[in-house]
Protein backbone atom coordinates (compact mmCIF):
# COMPACT_ATOMS: atom_id res chain seq x y z
CA UNK A 1 0.00 0.00 0.00
CA UNK A 2 1.05 3.64 -0.97
CA UNK A 3 -0.46 5.42 1.53
CA UNK A 4 1.48 5.61 4.64
CA UNK A 5 5.04 5.44 4.73
CA UNK A 6 6.96 6.38 7.98
CA UNK A 7 9.29 8.46 5.71
CA UNK A 8 6.86 10.66 3.92
CA UNK A 9 7.59 14.44 4.79
CA UNK A 10 4.90 16.84 5.53
CA UNK A 11 3.64 18.74 2.49
CA UNK A 12 4.71 22.20 2.26
CA UNK A 13 2.09 24.74 3.43
CA UNK A 14 -0.51 23.63 4.87
CA UNK A 15 -3.11 26.02 6.19
CA UNK A 16 -5.85 25.41 8.42
CA UNK A 17 -8.85 27.82 8.09
CA UNK A 18 -11.02 28.07 11.00
CA UNK A 19 -13.51 26.54 10.94
CA UNK A 20 -13.24 24.70 7.95
CA UNK A 21 -10.73 22.45 6.46
CA UNK A 22 -8.70 24.09 3.79
CA UNK A 23 -6.10 21.91 1.17
CA UNK A 24 -2.39 22.53 1.83
CA UNK A 25 0.08 24.84 -0.04
CA UNK A 26 -1.77 27.67 0.25
CA UNK A 27 0.96 29.84 -2.00
CA UNK A 28 0.96 33.89 -2.34
CA UNK A 29 3.40 35.15 -5.40
CA UNK A 30 5.09 37.84 -4.29
CA UNK A 31 7.06 40.12 -6.13
CA UNK A 32 10.45 40.56 -5.51
CA UNK A 33 13.07 38.77 -3.47
CA UNK A 34 11.95 40.36 -0.28
CA UNK A 35 12.54 37.10 1.74
CA UNK A 36 16.32 36.32 0.72
CA UNK A 37 19.05 35.72 2.83
CA UNK A 38 22.10 33.85 2.03
CA UNK A 39 22.41 31.14 4.71
CA UNK A 40 19.52 29.26 3.91
CA UNK A 41 17.61 27.95 0.64
CA UNK A 42 17.41 30.14 -2.47
CA UNK A 43 13.53 31.59 -2.10
CA UNK A 44 11.34 31.50 -4.63
CA UNK A 45 8.82 34.22 -5.44
CA UNK A 46 6.34 31.87 -3.53
CA UNK A 47 5.44 32.17 -0.37
CA UNK A 48 3.63 30.45 2.01
CA UNK A 49 0.51 31.77 4.01
CA UNK A 50 2.26 30.98 7.48
CA UNK A 51 -0.65 32.41 10.09
CA UNK A 52 -4.08 32.83 10.53
CA UNK A 53 -5.27 34.50 12.98
CA UNK A 54 -8.66 36.38 13.71
CA UNK A 55 -8.54 39.65 15.34
CA UNK A 56 -10.74 41.75 17.55
CA UNK A 57 -13.01 44.72 16.41
CA UNK A 58 -14.46 47.29 19.03
CA UNK A 59 -17.02 44.69 19.36
CA UNK A 60 -15.90 41.57 21.24
CA UNK A 61 -18.64 39.40 19.87
CA UNK A 62 -17.19 39.97 16.03
CA UNK A 63 -13.76 38.77 15.38
CA UNK A 64 -12.73 39.27 11.56
CA UNK A 65 -9.70 36.98 10.40
CA UNK A 66 -6.59 38.31 8.24
CA UNK A 67 -3.91 36.87 7.12
CA UNK A 68 -0.43 36.61 7.84
CA UNK A 69 2.21 35.95 5.32
CA UNK A 70 5.21 34.58 6.87
CA UNK A 71 8.87 34.80 4.58
CA UNK A 72 10.53 32.14 4.56
CA UNK A 73 13.78 32.82 6.08
CA UNK A 74 13.10 35.95 8.10
CA UNK A 75 13.15 35.96 11.54
CA UNK A 76 9.68 36.73 12.07
CA UNK A 77 6.84 36.25 9.84
CA UNK A 78 5.96 39.69 8.20
CA UNK A 79 2.33 41.18 8.16
CA UNK A 80 2.26 41.22 3.79
CA UNK A 81 -1.05 41.96 3.26
CA UNK A 82 -4.00 43.13 6.07
CA UNK A 83 -7.64 42.94 4.52
CA UNK A 84 -9.53 45.59 5.00
CA UNK A 85 -8.95 46.81 8.46
CA UNK A 86 -12.40 49.00 7.86
CA UNK A 87 -14.95 46.16 7.32
CA UNK A 88 -17.79 46.87 9.09
CA UNK A 89 -18.95 44.36 11.81
CA UNK A 90 -22.01 43.56 9.83
CA UNK A 91 -19.72 41.69 7.02
CA UNK A 92 -17.65 40.13 9.88
CA UNK A 93 -17.33 36.69 11.14
CA UNK A 94 -19.37 36.56 13.85
CA UNK A 95 -18.40 34.10 16.60
CA UNK A 96 -19.80 33.62 19.76
CA UNK A 97 -16.73 33.22 21.54
CA UNK A 98 -13.39 32.96 20.57
CA UNK A 99 -13.35 29.42 19.53
CA UNK A 100 -10.36 28.62 17.72
CA UNK A 101 -6.67 30.26 17.08
CA UNK A 102 -4.28 28.82 14.54
CA UNK A 103 -0.73 29.83 14.35
CA UNK A 104 1.54 27.39 11.82
CA UNK A 105 5.19 27.32 11.38
CA UNK A 106 6.86 29.23 9.06
CA UNK A 107 7.70 27.60 5.46
CA UNK A 108 11.13 26.41 6.17
CA UNK A 109 12.55 27.74 9.09
CA UNK A 110 14.44 24.61 11.33
CA UNK A 111 12.05 24.52 14.60
CA UNK A 112 11.78 28.15 14.88
CA UNK A 113 8.84 28.94 17.69
CA UNK A 114 6.79 31.14 16.23
CA UNK A 115 7.71 34.77 17.08
CA UNK A 116 5.57 37.07 18.64
CA UNK A 117 4.22 40.06 15.98
CA UNK A 118 4.43 42.46 18.98
CA UNK A 119 4.85 45.51 16.70
CA UNK A 120 2.26 44.47 14.64
CA UNK A 121 -0.88 43.62 16.83
CA UNK A 122 -0.59 42.94 20.03
CA UNK A 123 -4.13 42.26 19.85
CA UNK A 124 -3.52 38.73 18.77
CA UNK A 125 -2.04 37.57 22.11
CA UNK A 126 -5.56 39.15 24.01
CA UNK A 127 -7.23 36.65 21.61
CA UNK A 128 -5.46 33.66 23.16
CA UNK A 129 -7.31 33.50 25.60
CA UNK A 130 -9.44 30.13 25.69
CA UNK A 131 -12.48 29.68 27.92
CA UNK A 132 -12.41 25.74 27.80
CA UNK A 133 -9.58 24.50 26.12
CA UNK A 134 -10.33 20.77 25.12
CA UNK A 135 -7.79 19.61 22.54
CA UNK A 136 -4.58 20.85 21.72
CA UNK A 137 -2.98 19.85 18.19
CA UNK A 138 0.72 20.36 17.78
CA UNK A 139 1.19 21.26 13.90
CA UNK A 140 4.75 20.48 12.12
CA UNK A 141 6.75 23.30 10.67
CA UNK A 142 5.53 22.91 6.63
CA UNK A 143 8.86 21.67 5.53
CA UNK A 144 11.19 20.85 8.06
CA UNK A 145 14.11 18.43 6.52
CA UNK A 146 14.21 16.44 10.18
CA UNK A 147 11.13 15.01 11.41
CA UNK A 148 8.10 16.63 12.61
CA UNK A 149 6.59 14.89 15.02
CA UNK A 150 2.93 13.49 13.91
CA UNK A 151 0.29 16.04 14.45
CA UNK A 152 -2.37 13.86 17.08
CA UNK A 153 -3.75 13.39 20.28
CA UNK A 154 -0.93 11.58 21.81
CA UNK A 155 2.04 13.68 22.02
CA UNK A 156 2.82 14.90 25.19
CA UNK A 157 2.85 18.36 25.41
CA UNK A 158 4.83 19.79 28.56
CA UNK A 159 3.75 23.61 28.19
CA UNK A 160 2.15 26.07 26.37
CA UNK A 161 3.92 29.61 26.51
CA UNK A 162 2.29 31.92 24.40
CA UNK A 163 2.42 30.28 20.83
CA UNK A 164 4.66 27.46 21.03
CA UNK A 165 4.19 24.14 22.63
CA UNK A 166 7.13 22.17 24.97
CA UNK A 167 6.79 18.66 23.17
CA UNK A 168 9.60 16.29 24.53
CA UNK A 169 10.97 13.96 22.44
CA UNK A 170 13.65 11.25 21.69
CA UNK A 171 16.02 11.67 18.86
CA UNK A 172 18.39 8.45 19.20
CA UNK A 173 19.42 8.13 22.74
CA UNK A 174 18.94 12.19 22.89
CA UNK A 175 16.06 13.54 25.02
CA UNK A 176 15.39 17.00 23.27
CA UNK A 177 12.62 19.88 23.99
CA UNK A 178 10.90 20.96 20.84
CA UNK A 179 8.87 24.29 20.40
CA UNK A 180 6.18 23.95 18.02
CA UNK A 181 3.18 25.86 16.82
CA UNK A 182 0.14 25.39 18.07
CA UNK A 183 -3.77 24.67 17.26
CA UNK A 184 -5.93 25.23 20.12
CA UNK A 185 -9.40 24.34 19.44
CA UNK A 186 -12.78 24.24 21.22
CA UNK A 187 -16.13 22.49 19.99
CA UNK A 188 -18.95 24.85 18.79
CA UNK A 189 -21.14 25.43 21.38
CA UNK A 190 -24.33 22.79 21.25
CA UNK A 191 -26.55 23.83 19.14
CA UNK A 192 -24.89 26.57 17.24
CA UNK A 193 -22.78 24.85 14.91
CA UNK A 194 -24.48 24.81 11.44
CA UNK A 195 -23.40 21.17 9.66
CA UNK A 196 -20.32 19.43 10.58
CA UNK A 197 -16.76 20.57 10.66
CA UNK A 198 -13.82 18.84 9.59
CA UNK A 199 -10.32 19.98 11.05
CA UNK A 200 -7.82 18.25 9.53
CA UNK A 201 -5.70 16.20 11.59
CA UNK A 202 -1.93 16.56 10.66
CA UNK A 203 -0.06 17.55 7.86
CA UNK A 204 -1.76 15.75 5.16
CA UNK A 205 0.64 12.15 4.63
CA UNK A 206 1.98 12.92 8.07
CA UNK A 207 2.34 9.69 10.25
CA UNK A 208 -0.21 9.33 12.87
CA UNK A 209 0.41 7.43 15.99
CA UNK A 210 -2.06 5.71 18.72
CA UNK A 211 -5.49 3.86 17.63
CA UNK A 212 -4.96 5.16 13.52
CA UNK A 213 -1.16 4.24 13.33
CA UNK A 214 -1.25 0.43 12.51
CA UNK A 215 -3.32 1.59 9.21
CA UNK A 216 -0.19 2.27 8.18
CA UNK A 217 0.55 -1.79 7.79
CA UNK A 218 -2.48 -3.35 6.25
CA UNK A 219 -3.04 -4.52 3.27
CA UNK A 220 -6.24 -5.15 0.75
CA UNK A 221 -7.74 -8.38 0.49
CA UNK A 222 -9.80 -9.13 -2.35
CA UNK A 223 -13.03 -11.09 -1.27
CA UNK A 224 -16.40 -13.17 -2.30
CA UNK A 225 -18.62 -12.93 0.60
CA UNK A 226 -21.71 -15.04 0.62
CA UNK A 227 -24.31 -15.12 2.74
CA UNK A 228 -26.79 -17.88 4.02
CA UNK A 229 -30.54 -18.38 4.52
CA UNK A 230 -30.82 -16.50 8.05
CA UNK A 231 -29.04 -13.06 8.69
CA UNK A 232 -27.81 -13.92 12.61
CA UNK A 233 -28.57 -11.42 15.00
CA UNK A 234 -25.70 -9.11 15.17
CA UNK A 235 -24.39 -10.07 12.24
CA UNK A 236 -21.96 -12.73 10.54
CA UNK A 237 -18.87 -14.02 12.79
CA UNK A 238 -16.08 -12.92 10.45
CA UNK A 239 -12.56 -13.32 12.00
CA UNK A 240 -9.30 -11.61 10.25
CA UNK A 241 -8.09 -15.14 9.99
CA UNK A 242 -11.22 -15.73 7.81
CA UNK A 243 -10.10 -12.97 5.40
CA UNK A 244 -6.52 -13.62 5.24
CA UNK A 245 -5.06 -11.30 8.32
CA UNK A 246 -3.14 -12.35 10.86
CA UNK A 247 -4.50 -9.64 13.42
CA UNK A 248 -6.92 -7.31 12.56
CA UNK A 249 -9.97 -6.62 10.06
CA UNK A 250 -10.43 -2.86 9.42
CA UNK A 251 -12.93 -1.68 7.15
CA UNK A 252 -14.75 -2.90 4.02
CA UNK A 253 -13.46 -0.77 1.03
CA UNK A 254 -17.79 -0.91 -0.58
CA UNK A 255 -18.21 0.95 -3.93
CA UNK A 256 -21.73 2.12 -5.18
CA UNK A 257 -21.42 -0.68 -7.77
CA UNK A 258 -19.76 -3.17 -5.02
CA UNK A 259 -23.44 -2.27 -3.43
CA UNK A 260 -25.70 -2.30 -6.19
CA UNK A 261 -24.75 -5.52 -6.61
CA UNK A 262 -25.47 -6.79 -3.43
CA UNK A 263 -29.21 -5.33 -4.34
CA UNK A 264 -28.36 -2.37 -1.79
CA UNK A 265 -26.90 -4.24 1.02
CA UNK A 266 -23.87 -2.15 2.41
CA UNK A 267 -21.40 -4.33 4.29
CA UNK A 268 -19.93 -2.58 7.45
CA UNK A 269 -17.15 -4.53 9.69
CA UNK A 270 -17.95 -4.44 13.76
CA UNK A 271 -13.99 -4.99 15.10
CA UNK A 272 -15.28 -5.12 17.99
CA UNK A 273 -17.57 -8.07 17.62
CA UNK A 274 -15.83 -9.50 14.45
CA UNK A 275 -19.06 -9.59 12.37
CA UNK A 276 -20.13 -8.34 9.51
CA UNK A 277 -22.92 -6.61 9.33
CA UNK A 278 -25.07 -5.71 6.92
CA UNK A 279 -27.47 -2.34 6.28
CA UNK A 280 -29.91 -1.18 3.61
CA UNK A 281 -32.08 1.68 3.55
CA UNK A 282 -35.34 0.46 3.16
CA UNK A 283 -36.86 3.48 1.23
CA UNK A 284 -37.11 6.28 4.52
CA UNK A 285 -33.38 7.34 3.73
CA UNK A 286 -32.27 5.30 6.70
CA UNK A 287 -30.58 2.43 7.15
CA UNK A 288 -31.53 -0.44 9.31
CA UNK A 289 -29.86 -3.86 9.72
CA UNK A 290 -31.90 -6.85 8.69
CA UNK A 291 -33.81 -8.53 10.94
CA UNK A 292 -32.35 -11.93 12.37
CA UNK A 293 -33.73 -14.84 10.13
CA UNK A 294 -34.19 -12.82 7.11
CA UNK A 295 -32.60 -15.05 4.13
CA UNK A 296 -29.59 -13.30 2.25
CA UNK A 297 -28.92 -16.88 0.46
CA UNK A 298 -29.27 -14.41 -2.87
CA UNK A 299 -26.81 -12.12 -2.21
CA UNK A 300 -22.64 -12.37 -2.86
CA UNK A 301 -20.41 -9.20 -1.90
CA UNK A 302 -17.28 -8.58 -4.12
CA UNK A 303 -15.44 -6.57 -2.02
CA UNK A 304 -12.11 -5.36 -1.07
CA UNK A 305 -10.95 -5.32 2.79
CA UNK A 306 -8.32 -3.49 4.57
CA UNK A 307 -6.83 -4.81 7.57
CA UNK A 308 -3.60 -6.37 8.49
CA UNK B 1 -26.10 -18.75 10.31
CA UNK B 2 -22.35 -18.55 8.13
CA UNK B 3 -21.25 -16.45 5.52
CA UNK B 4 -18.73 -17.61 3.06
CA UNK B 5 -15.36 -16.30 2.28
CA UNK B 6 -13.74 -16.99 -0.71
CA UNK B 7 -10.23 -15.32 -0.94
CA UNK B 8 -7.88 -15.08 -2.65
CA UNK B 9 -10.67 -14.24 -5.05
CA UNK B 10 -10.12 -11.61 -8.93
CA UNK B 11 -12.73 -8.98 -7.85
CA UNK B 12 -14.71 -7.25 -10.35
CA UNK B 13 -12.55 -4.95 -12.94
CA UNK B 14 -14.10 -1.85 -11.45
CA UNK B 15 -12.55 -2.49 -8.14
CA UNK B 16 -9.15 -3.88 -8.48
CA UNK B 17 -6.39 -1.15 -9.17
CA UNK B 18 -7.13 2.02 -7.98
CA UNK B 19 -7.47 1.46 -4.77
CA UNK B 20 -3.54 0.59 -4.81
CA UNK B 21 -3.30 4.66 -5.12
CA UNK B 22 -4.84 5.23 -2.24
CA UNK B 23 -3.93 8.38 0.17
CA UNK B 24 -5.01 8.59 3.87
CA UNK B 25 -5.80 11.92 5.47
CA UNK B 26 -6.59 11.92 9.13
CA UNK B 27 -9.55 14.03 10.87
CA UNK B 28 -11.02 15.35 13.50
CA UNK B 29 -14.80 15.51 12.68
CA UNK B 30 -17.27 18.01 14.51
CA UNK B 31 -20.63 16.98 14.11
CA UNK B 32 -23.79 19.17 14.71
CA UNK B 33 -27.20 19.66 15.85
CA UNK B 34 -29.60 18.19 14.01
CA UNK B 35 -28.25 14.59 12.14
CA UNK B 36 -29.71 15.40 8.55
CA UNK B 37 -31.80 12.10 6.85
CA UNK B 38 -29.70 10.13 4.87
CA UNK B 39 -26.17 11.70 6.60
CA UNK B 40 -23.98 14.58 6.06
CA UNK B 41 -23.42 15.23 2.45
CA UNK B 42 -19.54 14.56 2.04
CA UNK B 43 -17.21 15.10 -0.95
CA UNK B 44 -13.60 14.37 -1.58
CA UNK B 45 -12.65 18.25 -0.97
CA UNK B 46 -14.45 17.98 2.40
CA UNK B 47 -11.53 15.74 3.57
CA UNK B 48 -8.71 17.45 1.02
CA UNK B 49 -8.86 14.76 -0.93
CA UNK B 50 -9.01 15.26 -5.00
CA UNK B 51 -11.61 13.14 -6.34
CA UNK B 52 -12.58 9.84 -4.66
CA UNK B 53 -13.47 8.54 -0.84
CA UNK B 54 -13.17 5.28 -0.33
CA UNK B 55 -13.62 4.50 3.17
CA UNK B 56 -13.66 5.68 7.00
CA UNK B 57 -11.59 4.48 9.43
CA UNK B 58 -12.92 4.39 12.97
CA UNK B 59 -10.09 5.83 15.35
CA UNK B 60 -11.97 6.92 18.83
CA UNK B 61 -14.90 8.79 19.54
CA UNK B 62 -16.20 11.20 22.13
CA UNK B 63 -19.22 10.97 24.10
CA UNK B 64 -21.47 8.52 21.84
CA UNK B 65 -22.02 4.98 20.85
CA UNK B 66 -21.42 5.88 17.62
CA UNK B 67 -19.79 4.22 14.17
CA UNK B 68 -19.26 6.23 11.28
CA UNK B 69 -19.48 5.03 7.79
CA UNK B 70 -19.19 6.61 3.94
CA UNK B 71 -22.17 5.70 1.90
CA UNK B 72 -20.37 5.94 -1.66
CA UNK B 73 -23.88 5.41 -3.53
CA UNK B 74 -25.17 9.15 -2.26
CA UNK B 75 -22.11 10.34 -1.00
CA UNK B 76 -22.59 10.72 2.78
CA UNK B 77 -21.27 10.33 6.05
CA UNK B 78 -23.76 8.21 8.17
CA UNK B 79 -23.68 7.41 11.74
CA UNK B 80 -24.29 4.44 13.38
CA UNK B 81 -25.96 3.85 16.32
CA UNK B 82 -24.25 0.93 18.18
CA UNK B 83 -25.50 1.37 21.63
CA UNK B 84 -26.93 -2.24 21.15
CA UNK B 85 -24.63 -5.14 20.89
CA UNK B 86 -27.02 -6.75 18.68
CA UNK B 87 -28.94 -4.63 16.33
CA UNK B 88 -27.53 -1.48 15.04
CA UNK B 89 -29.57 1.42 13.26
CA UNK B 90 -28.28 4.54 11.62
CA UNK B 91 -28.78 7.70 14.32
CA UNK B 92 -32.60 9.43 13.59
CA UNK B 93 -32.43 12.42 11.60
CA UNK B 94 -32.55 15.35 13.78
CA UNK B 95 -30.69 13.94 16.86
CA UNK B 96 -28.19 16.44 18.31
CA UNK B 97 -24.67 15.24 17.86
CA UNK B 98 -22.58 18.85 18.35
CA UNK B 99 -20.99 17.18 21.52
CA UNK B 100 -19.83 14.29 19.28
CA UNK B 101 -15.79 14.28 17.75
CA UNK B 102 -15.01 11.93 15.77
CA UNK B 103 -10.90 10.97 15.12
CA UNK B 104 -11.30 9.11 11.88
CA UNK B 105 -8.71 7.95 9.09
CA UNK B 106 -10.03 8.35 5.40
CA UNK B 107 -8.88 6.39 2.58
CA UNK B 108 -9.11 8.17 -0.63
CA UNK B 109 -7.33 10.41 -3.24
Amino acid sequence: MSWLSDSTENPVGQVLIPPQLRPPATTVVLPGGLDDTAQTLSVVDELLVTQLAVRPVADAAYIAPFWFLGIADDGFPTPLVYPDENVSPATQLRQPTMTQILMVGISDDYMQPIPLPEDENPAILLQRWQPVVTKVMVLGVSDDYVPVPPVDDYITVQAIEDWEAQVPRLQGSVETTEYLPVLIVTPPPAGTAGGFQVLLRGLGLAPVQGALADIGASSIVYALVQFDRSYPLGGYPLSPKALGFTTRALTFLPTAQTVERAQGYFPVYDGVNQKVRLFRDLGAGRWVEPFPGTNLSHISMDVAIVGY
Amino acid sequence: MAVVVRTPWTPAPDMAGAFSNAGIVYVLLFLDASYPAGGYPVSPKTFGLGTRILTFIPGSITDGPYFPVYDPTVGSLRLLNTSHSTAWTEVTAGTDLSTIQIDIGILGW
